[in-house]
């Protein structure tokens, strides 16, 4: 399917080359602006249409909870199309050294976006985390991170399913990203206690 | 029954502490709002409400069991001690109470106090993620999902 989307994958190239990737990791409304832009050029092509509609129709399925579709990739960057069903809500995980921005093309989402409360070592399994944002978003809503800034967030989709066009740049190592999940048990404000799972722990081993 | 006793338990134990900290009473603990402890409060109101829960704990109480197992986890009232956390978590765990089954899960995959064991780790998400604990489910399927690590 890249090879397939290589002509949109050219134009994304091009139309980031024309913006600045150090400026977009630290600000947010750069971050949205770009993705906005990606879709204003993306929008009306065939090949782009043909690939939001697999996504609108896209199944989960047990080795799959959400389904992505590349549509552009370079060491700098990845540009695709994420569906997350409403049975399979995606976990609160980090982007590190990551910045993002999801732009919704169809159904409606709550992304909670949360921010570390302390520096955490590579070691810490218990780890304090500040919720900064809970929202239901819907159509042409967006969603952005950066490295400091509500870098953990946790998704579900409110409808059956929920499309997203997914811009990161500085795609992170996916075997150094972790999962939080919450103790349940010390929470002050915003405050509150997660168990940290790390990737490349669990990938080590298999 | 058993139930029952753990409720009036747990009930007691919140009066006991009502002034200092706020304690469920309730025994789901997948209700985030009936089951927190400040943890802002001074330390050694923070050991006192330790010995308490200890106290309950070593009673059967397997929600005090599990309330120890945080609090030795976070450094709360007591020393952080990962064997503690763990030794406690699985008890809870063993008597049935999910949050621990899914918790001592977590602790099986990232070898809290004890040599990781994926396949222990699966034994226990699986029991929670059985009995209708979501979140035990969502591990299930993310960790082991090849597409995780993409764009979301």
């Amino acid at each position: 399917m890249e090879n397939q989307s290589r002509p949109l994958f050219k134009q994304a190239i091009t139309a980031l080359n024309g913006l600045s990737c150090n400026q977009g990791l630290e600000n947010e409304q750069l971050l949205e602006q770009t993705v906005r832009y990606f879709y204003s050029q993306l929008a009306d092509q065939h090949l782009f249409k043909q690939l939001v509609n697999g996504s609108v129709k896209a199944q989960p399925s047990l080795s799959s909870p959400c389904h992505w579709q590349t549509v552009a990739k370079t060491p700098e960057m990845m540009l695709g199309l994420l569906t997350v069903f409403h049975i399979a809500p995606i976990p609160l995980h980090d982007h590190p050294g990551s910045s993002g921005a999801q732009l919704v093309l169809s159904g409606q989402i709550n992304i909670r976006q949360f921010e570390k409360n302390a520096a955490i070592d590579k070691n810490n399994t218990i780890v304090t985390l500040i919720g900064v944002a809970d929202h239901d978003l819907g159509r042409d809503d967006c969603a952005t991170y950066t490295p400091m800034t509500r870098n953990i967030h946790g998704m579900s989709a409110i409808t059956t399913r929920c499309v997203l066009l997914s811009l990161q740049i500085n795609p992170f190592d996916e075997f150094i990203r972790s999962l939080f999940f919450p103790l349940n048990i010390f929470k002050q404000d915003r405050i509150a206690y997660y168990r940290r799972l790390r990737k490349d722990g669990l990938l080590c081993r298999q | 029954m058993n139930n029952v006793i753990g409720v009036k338990k747990s009930l007691t134990l919140s009066v006991l502490l009502s002034t200092a900290l706020t304690i469920s009473s309730s025994i789901d603990l997948a209700d985030e709002r009936q089951c927190r402890l400040f943890s802002g409060h001074r330390p050694e109101e923070q050991e006192k409400a330790f010995q308490c829960l200890e106290e309950h704990a070593k009673q059967g109480d397997i929600r005090a069991q599990y309330l120890v197992s945080t609090m030795y986890n976070s450094g709360h009232g007591v020393e952080k001690d990962e064997y503690n956390a763990y030794k406690w978590c699985r008890q809870a765990a063993e008597e049935g109470l999910l949050e621990a089954q899914f918790q001592l899960g977590l602790m099986y995959l990232n070898g809290e106090g004890i040599t990781p064991d994926d396949d222990e780790a699966i034994k226990w998400l699986w029991a929670a993620a059985d009995r209708g604990y979501p979140q035990a489910s969502e591990v299930l399927q993310f960790i082991f999902s090849d597409d995780f690590g993409l764009g979301c």
